[in-house]
């Protein structure tokens, strides 16, 4: 009895054993995962990656925009009303009084000519499905030959 | 100086507390863990950072509000000094907002000032960086953004051991080190820190703290 019990109880803590490093793996795995989905957007190219990479700096990474120098995204109602300035915005930049959220902005944002007009449709529409209307069409090519 | 008087008053503690026979088994560890956190990691002095450089330079450039900066302005001051301009894409941003935190830290402590050099003066000129400034709603008086002759801005750049230059492939026509460098009363360089890091400016704000000190 005792025997038996005591072989078993040696069994068990040698397959707990057996399965460590497979437990600590998957954690490590899973913390990993987590880590990663937090600072590196999934897949290089996306939409929510090239917003990370050329507009989170000034806009912040929610979009929150910060203090009256960089306007909150989140809340600009370009997204849902205007979409089709959009395009110009991103490539040729904008200057001048504007208001976001009820505040005063009037600063200057460059444009940014490394992005190609798909890139900008998935910037656009990863900013739609945050923070604007996911079913608006989006027609880059056409917004970007009306830039004044 | 600090530093000895510190270790000097842990040790005594150390001792006194050890002659309470009932409660060592728990209490001697409870203090051993409370005098290291309390003398343990903060015990540092202005004396534990080494001079890296001096700022032997004369500079006169114009701040946001027209106003003449030259190193008078800093005389008894401790100030944090960094190369940027408005309309960078890249790191500067981050870097605002950073600055904007150890302004934060410091607004109320008349002992330290804040120094931002634009690298692109054409286009930052002194209205530019006042709207800048409005938009940041900081104040002139403590965090001076200057503008003057590039290569004068270049010199300074290099004379704080920073890179700044012009730079067609970079985003925005620059390269620049997103370093800021915490200069002491005496005029001498006494760190470097990553402005585009919150945690290499926590500390810098903590170290500001000891520097500020008379
Ligand atoms: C260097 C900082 C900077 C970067 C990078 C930047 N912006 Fe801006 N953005 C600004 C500033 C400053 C304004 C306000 C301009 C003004 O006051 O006229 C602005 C305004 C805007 C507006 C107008 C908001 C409104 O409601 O009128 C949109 C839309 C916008 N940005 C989108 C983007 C997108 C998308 C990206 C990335 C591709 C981007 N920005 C990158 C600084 C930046």
């Amino acid at each position: 009895m005792t025997n038996v019990s005591s072989s078993s109880i040696v069994n068990l803590a040698k397959r707990v054993a057996a399965a460590l490093p497979v437990v600590v793996a998957a954690l490590v795995w899973t913390a990993g995962g987590l880590a990663a989905a937090e600072t590196v957007p999934a897949t290089a190219g996306s939409g929510s990656a090239l917003f990370a990479e050329h507009c989170s700096s000034c806009h912040g990474a929610a979009g929150e925009g910060f203090r009256s120098l960089y306007p909150p995204l989140a809340r600009s109602r370009i997204l849902a009303d205007e979409p089709e300035v959009l395009p110009c915005i991103i490539r040729y930049g904008l200057r001048g009084e504007i208001v976001v959220d009820g505040r005063v902005f009037n600063q200057v944002m460059p444009g940014n000519s490394l992005l190609s007009a798909g890139e900008i449709a998935r910037i656009i529409s990863h900013m739609q499905a945050l923070w604007g209307d996911e079913n608006r069409a989006i027609e880059v090519e056409t917004w970007l030959e009306d830039c004044k | 100086m600090s530093r000895p008087i510190l270790n000097n008053l842990r040790y005594k503690t150390m001792l006194k507390l050890s002659h309470l026979s009932p409660c060592r088994g728990v209490c001697l560890p409870l203090a051993l863990l409370f005098s290291l956190v309390l003398f343990g990691c903060d015990n540092r002095g202005v004396d534990d950072f080494p001079v890296l450089g001096e700022v032997t330079r004369d500079f006169s450039f114009v701040n946001q509000d027209n106003e003449v900066v030259t190193p008078v302005v800093f005389q008894d001051k401790v100030y944090v000094t960094d190369f940027f301009f408005t309309t960078c894409p890249s790191i500067c941003p981050i870097m605002t907002r950073q600055m904007t935190r150890v302004y934060e830290a410091v607004k109320d402590e008349p002992g330290v000032l804040l120094l931002s050099h634009t690298i692109d003066p054409e286009h930052d000129t002194v209205e530019v960086l006042k709207n800048y400034a409005d938009g940041l709603g900081i104040e002139t008086a403590k965090w001076h953004m200057v503008t003057g002759p590039q290569d004068e801005i270049f010199a300074m750049a290099k004379h704080y051991m920073l890179a700044a230059m012009k730079y067609e492939e970079a985003p925005g026509g620059y390269l620049h080190s997103g370093s800021f460098v915490l200069v002491d009363r005496e005029r001498q360089i006494r760190g470097y820190y990553d402005g585009t890091d919150s945690e290499a400016v926590d500390r810098l704000i903590e170290d500001l703290a000891l520097f500020r000190e008379p």
